[in-house]
């Protein structure tokens, strides 16, 4: 009864609804499991055929590492071991970050003093074994410690909607908020800038969240954006067309805007030298002098609650988001 | 049950509320109506009310209870004082204990438990008022409750329950009929495939009577399993 109605209006599946009554030779895909010839939705979600294959595309539920997705996630260090860390990513298990993955040169014993219990950091799921062992990575562009800004969480089954189709939806954020954001695939989201800028955000999220399913809501979303935005720079048609449908910003580069509240921090240059092979103790500890040995002096860590925005952050490099961007397959029909 | 007065539980036909031998008691469902739950459900059943709450996959405590190759499926039903006309002594007991294994087992049937190991999906369902038939509301509402926290599962489960009252076969007990009842059957169905993954039964049935007591809950569940996915739905349609 799907089939006809439309491709806007998804139908909600609930565990153990057949879903091949009028279409026998679809296969089985994400979220359903067959039993002799029905295949069977064993989600709550929504019903979703794409070549062949029937999907329900899950409403609701935790986020669950899986092999070879190389989810971008955000994590909070629950605990340092001689040569590991322990990382919460807001999943059922924990991700194991070993010194060769982090991003610095450690010696053993001493991974306290690159992250600490408490510090949040942008990661990839590595590997996940068939017990469900995660290994999480820092070593790639862009992935580092999380060291100011707010991270907030949102239910991880409405993530590639928040992401957008090509990361349509979070471009539009980022463009109306002058806003830096991260989007992990974890369910939580890191945004730094302006305190009000940071809350207009949220919002914005926490509406994509609430009505995730509608359809247009990229629409909606800028036509609340602009009733909200009071240094919303005018836009031509073209102009937007660009930015919708390309995450790598249309005119006057992203970045540079997102920059704006936070000035003078560390650019590309720094990113490049963080993923230097090893360097020295004393370089390393020199170069990102700024880590154990700022939070030793402002005792500013990071945690999941909100804190205040501070200067001086890197941003993950634009063709890394596109590249993420384009691992998710994007879920809805707009 | 023994020595037990025998009481004229059925008048023309009718029972002692008014409903037919085939008839259940009105269902009242409603979904996600707990904040802090990931899933959670909010059955009434004639007098009944129960709410469930349902989290997980999450980390085991205590750890020993962990297994390597799957989840462990928890439920914790328990019975509030005020649940009863006479007070109910706060805390586990033997018959509280009795039911939480029950209805975790029947779930665990249920959940694609091989999918999460080293984890524990838990299940907290709370008696608020009771009526007789606790247990089939407590399962229902504990399939609702992971359904709606997004839990893999084979399908929804059906508490529901049938009895003999003055000799004739009849569904769903209430209160005085299962006090003063000659048998009582509670059943959890999956109404879509017909398995049983919960029987448990109270007195004594004939085979034959034990056969139309069955009929009647498996004709009976899928009613109440179309109610089900409907308030499921409903959760997920409004914003």
């Amino acid at each position: 009864m799907d089939t006809e109605t439309g491709t806007r209006k998804k139908e909600i599946v609930v565990p153990g609804t057949v879903l091949n009554r009028d279409q026998p030779d679809l296969k089985a895909g994400f979220g359903t499991f067959r039993e002799k010839d029905d295949v069977m939705a064993m989600i709550i979600g929504l019903k979703d055929v794409r070549s062949n294959y029937i999907n329900v595309i899950p409403l609701s539920g935790r986020y669950i590492p899986q092999f070879k997705k190389n989810d971008l996630v955000i994590g909070v260090v629950e605990d340092t071991n001689p040569s590991s860390w322990m990382v919460d990513i807001n999943s059922p298990y924990p991700g194991l970050l070993h010194v060769n993955d982090a991003p610095w040169r450690v010696n053993f014993g001493e991974t306290q003093k690159y992250l600490d219990v408490g510090d949040v950091v942008l990661a990839k799921v590595e590997s996940v074994n068939t017990i469900k062992k995660v290994m999480i990575t820092m070593k790639e562009r862009g992935l580092k410690k999380l060291d100011s800004g707010h991270v907030i969480e949102v239910v991880p089954t409405k993530v590639p909607r928040i992401i957008g189709k090509k990361g349509s939806m979070i471009a539009l954020i980022k463009r109306f908020t002058d806003v830096r954001i991260f989007v992990g695939q974890n369910g939580r989201i890191w945004l730094q800038g302006e305190l009000d800028r940071v809350e207009l955000a949220e919002r914005a999220i926490r509406m994509i969240e609430r009505y995730a399913h509608m359809p247009g809501l990229t629409d909606e979303m800028e036509r609340f954006l602009e009733a909200q935005g009071d240094h919303v720079p005018d836009f031509t048609d073209s102009e937007k067309r660009q930015y919708r449908g390309d995450p790598d910003r249309g005119p006057g580069d992203e970045r540079a805007g997102s920059m704006g509240g936070s000035g003078t921090g560390p650019r590309e240059e720094d990113i490049d030298s963080e993923l230097e092979e090893g360097p020295i103790d004393g370089r390393s500890g020199q170069a990102r002098s700024d880590e154990p040995g700022r939070k030793r002096q402002d005792g500013a860590r990071t945690d999941a609650a909100n804190r205040p925005a501070t200067p001086g952050e890197e941003e993950l490099n634009d063709d890394e988001i596109k590249e993420l961007i384009d691992d998710i397959v994007s879920e809805y029909d707009e | 049950m023994i020595d037990m007065e025998e009481r004229i539980m059925i008048e023309n036909g009718t029972r002692l509320d008014g409903r037919r031998f085939d008839e259940v008691r009105p269902i009242k469902i409603e979904v996600g109506v707990l904040r802090n739950a990931v899933g959670s459900a909010y059955v009434e059943w004639g007098k009944n009310k129960v709410i469930a709450a349902a989290f997980g996959p999450r980390e085991v405590h205590p750890r020993h209870q962990q297994s390597p190759i799957k989840a462990i499926v928890r439920c914790n039903y328990n019975m509030a004082a005020f649940s009863v006309p006479d007070r109910k002594r706060p805390g586990p007991d033997r018959r509280s204990s009795e039911i939480s294994k029950v209805i975790s087992d029947a779930l665990t049937g249920q959940v694609f438990v091989e999918r999460f190991p080293r984890t524990a999906v838990d299940v907290f369902v709370e008696v608020l008022e009771a009526s007789a038939g606790t247990r089939c509301v407590a399962l229902t509402a504990s399939s609702l409750a992971l359904a709606d926290a997004g839990i893999p599962m084979r399908g929804l489960l059906v508490g529901c329950a049938a009895g003999k009252i003055n000799g004739e076969v009849v569904l769903d007990l209430g209160k005085e009929e299962d006090n003063y009842g000659e048998a009582d059957l509670p059943v959890g169905i999956e109404p879509m495939t017909g398995e049983i993954s919960l029987m448990q039964m109270d007195g004594h049935f004939t085979r034959e009577e034990f056969d139309k007591a069955l009929g009647l809950i498996t004709e009976a569940s899928k009613g109440i399993h179309e109610m089900m996915i409907e308030a499921l739905k409903r959760r997920y349609s409004e914003v």
